[in-house]
C-alpha cells in the first residue's frame, strides 16, 4: 500500500498542498482538478522528484525517500512532458531506459518487443521516432513506464495532445494494466477517468476535497442537476454547466441548489457536472 | 495464555539476526561505480558526450595556445589557469545539456539516476583532466625536475580544487545554470590574476614550496572523492519545479 500521510508541500512562502491524506491500493486512481491546483506537485512527490515539506509518503510502511532505489524499482513514471531521443527507435530507446532501470539485458531484449506489441507499436519498433505522432510517442511513454513491471504506475497528464481515437485506445490500455497494480493518473480532462477510475481524487484550495468512487462523487449533486430549453424562464439562483444544440434549440444543463424549477427537468449528475460545479471559481 | 519464553541464547541470536538484516553496510565508492558500469556500460554512461569532450579538449588546447602572456615566461601561471579548463567545460556542457533534456525527470525516477551517472562521469572527466595535465607538462621544457614537479602539483591543485567545487555545486544547487558559477570562479582565480598581476603572480606561484602545493592537491583530491561519495548516495534531491506552471 502507498500512503500519503499529512503531507504539506511549500515552495518558499507559497503552499502548494496542505495536509493531504490518501491511501492507494490496487486499481486506477484519477487525480482530477484544474491546472495549478497541486496535481503535478503531488505526482512529483509520489515519483520522488520532490519531497514533502512536512508529513510523509510511505510504501509498505517505509518512507519512500529512505527506500531510495528500492522504491524507484517499483514505480513506472510517465511525466507530463515526455522527452525522447528522436534519432532512436522505440526499441533502442527502451533498451537505454531498461539499462537505467537496472533491468538485465537479456530480460530487456525479451520484454521490449512484448511491450511494444502491447501498445500497438510492434510494426514500428525499429523505425526512428522522429516521425511519430503524439499518440505514438505517448504509447512509447507507457511502454517505458511498464518496463520494470511496476507495482505503482504514475501518469502525469498522459492524454494531453492525443486525438479522441488515441484517447479511447489509451483508456483501454490503462484499464487493462490496472488489474494488478496501482495506477495513479493525473488529468484535468474528466472523460479520461470517468469510465476507468476506481476512485477519483479531487484537490481544492490546496487540500484534499474528496477521494471516492465516481458514483459516490456524483451523489454530491443528486437532485440538483437540471436541464431546460427555456433558460430565460429560470428565475431561481442557479449555476450553468453545459449547453447542447438539438434541432436548432439550446438545451442548458445547470445546478440549482433548491431543486429543479417548473420549466426544467431533473438530470442525472455526472463527473463533469461535479467538476464544473466544484471548481466554478477556477474553471469558467 | 501459554507462551514459551525464549532462552537468553535465542534472544541474543534473534537480536543479531535483526541487526544483520537491518544494518546494511554502506557500499564503498568503487562498488557503486562498478555496479553502474556493469549495468549501463560505457555506451549508455557516456551517451551524447562525444561532442562536449572534443569541444573541451579543443578549448583547453586553444586556451594554452592563445593565452595573451608570453608562455615561456609564464609557465606556472598558464598551466595553473589551463589545468581545470577541460574538466570545467566538459562538466558544464554535458551536465547542463542533461538538465535541459526533456528526459531529465524520467531519468531521475529510474534505479540508476542522472545524479549517479553524473558522478561517474565527473570522476572519469577528472581522471582525463589529470592525464591531459600530465601530458601538457611532458611537452614543456622545464629547467629542472623541481620546476616540473612544482608546475605539475600546481596544475593538479587547480584541477582537483575545481573538481571538488564542481561536484559541490552540483550537490547543493539544483538550478539548470549552476555550472556557470564554476566557470566564473575559474575566470576569477585562474587567468584573471595572471592578467592583472603579470610577473608578480608568476613569481608567487613559482615560489610556492612543492610540499605545500602537493599537500593542497592531495587534500583537494580527498575532498573531491568525499563529495562524490556524498553526491552519489544522496537520498533526497529535488528537481527544479515551479508550482502552478
Amino acid at each position: 500500500m502507498l500512503a500519503v500521510n499529512h503531507v504539506t508541500k511549500k515552495y518558499g512562502a507559497f503552499t502548494a498542498l496542505e495536509d493531504i491524506m490518501i491511501e492507494f491500493t490496487r486499481g486506477v486512481y484519477g487525480l482530477l482538478s484544474p491546472n495549478g491546483s497541486g496535481k503535478t506537485t503531488l505526482i512529483k512527490m509520489l515519483a520522488t522528484l520532490l519531497f514533502p515539506t512536512s508529513g510523509e509518503i510511505l510504501w509498505e510502511g517505509m518512507e519512500i525517500g529512505k527506500l531510495g532505489e528500492r522504491y524507484r524499482d517499483v514505480i513506472g513514471y510517465l511525466p507530463q512532458d515526455f522527452g525522447y531521443y528522436k534519432h532512436q527507435s522505440p526499441r533502442q530507446f527502451l533498451h537505454y531506459l531498461a539499462a537505467l532501470k537496472g533491468i538485465d539485458r537479456s530480460v530487456a531484449s525479451r520484454k521490449i518487443p512484448e511491450l511494444l506489441q502491447l501498445v500497438s507499436l510492434g510494426d514500428v519498433m525499429d523505425k526512428k521516432m522522429r516521425k511519430f505522432s503524439g499518440g505514438m510517442i505517448q504509447r512509447v511513454g507507457i511502454a517505458q513506464a511498464m518496463l520494470n513491471d511496476p507495482r505503482i504506475l504514475i501518469l502525469d497528464e498522459p492524454t494531453a495532445g492525443l486525438d479522441p481515437k488515441e484517447r479511447v485506445r489509451f483508456r483501454n490500455l490503462i484499464s487493462e494494466l490496472s488489474k494488478d497494480r496501482i495506477v495513479i493518473l493525473s488529468t484535468h480532462i474528466v472523460s479520461d477517468i470517468e469510465s476507468i477510475a476506481h476512485r477519483v481524487i479531487m484537490l481544492k484550495d490546496r487540500r484534499l476535497f474528496c477521494n471516492d468512487s465516481p458514483a459516490n462523487i456524483c451523489k454530491l449533486l443528486d437532485g440538483k442537476v437540471c436541464e431546460t430549453w427555456e433558460m430565460d424562464a429560470v428565475t431561481r439562483p442557479h449555476f450553468p454547466l453545459t449547453q447542447r444544440q438539438e434541432d436548432g434549440r439550446t438545451l442548458v444543463r445547470f445546478v440549482c441548489e433548491t431543486g429543479c424549477p417548473e420549466n426544467a427537468r431533473p438530470a442525472r449528475p455526472n463527473l463533469e457536472d461535479v467538476f464544473l460545479y466544484v471548481y466554478r471559481d477556477q474553471v469558467m | 495464555m501459554n507462551m514459551i519464553e525464549p532462552s537468553p541464547d535465542e534472544k541474543e541470536r534473534a537480536i543479531e539476526s535483526i541487526l544483520a538484516h537491518g544494518l546494511t553496510r554502506p557500499k564503498p565508492l568503487w562498488r557503486h561505480f562498478h555496479e553502474l558500469y556493469r549495468a549501463l556500460g560505457f555506451r549508455h554512461l557516456f551517451l551524447n558526450t562525444a561532442q562536449p569532450v572534443i569541444s573541451s579538449v579543443a578549448l583547453m588546447a586553444g586556451f594554452i595556445a592563445l593565452f595573451p602572456l608570453p608562455y615561456n615566461e609564464y609557465k606556472n601561471a598558464v598551466l595553473f589557469a589551463a589545468a581545470p579548463v577541460f574538466f570545467i567545460f566538459v562538466v558544464l556542457l554535458t551536465e547542463t545539456a542533461e538538465r535541459l533534456n526533456a528526459l531529465y525527470e524520467l531519468k531521475m525516477t529510474c534505479k540508476y539516476t542522472v545524479r549517479q551517472i553524473a558522478a561517474f562521469r565527473v570522476l572519469c572527466f577528472s581522471l582525463m583532466g589529470t592525464v591531459f595535465c600530465t601530458l601538457a607538462h611532458l611537452f614543456i621544457r622545464f629547467p629542472d625536475a623541481g620546476s616540473f614537479f612544482r608546475a605539475l602539483s600546481l596544475s593538479l591543485c587547480a584541477l582537483f580544487l575545481f573538481s571538488f567545487l564542481g561536484i559541490a555545486v552540483m550537490r547543493h544547487f539544483r538550478s539548470r545554470w549552476m555550472h556557470w558559477s564554476t566557470v566564473l570562479l575559474w575566470a576569477a582565480v585562474g587567468p584573471l590574476p595572471a592578467l592583472v598581476f603579470n610577473k608578480q603572480w608568476e613569481w608567487f606561484l613559482a615560489g610556492m614550496p612543492i610540499a605545500l602545493t602537493a599537500w593542497i592537491a592531495a587534500a583537494a583530491l580527498f575532498l573531491f572523492l568525499r563529495e562524490i561519495r556524498q553526491f552519489i548516495t544522496m537520498q533526497k534531491s529535488e528537481v527544479a519545479y515551479h508550482a502552478g506552471r
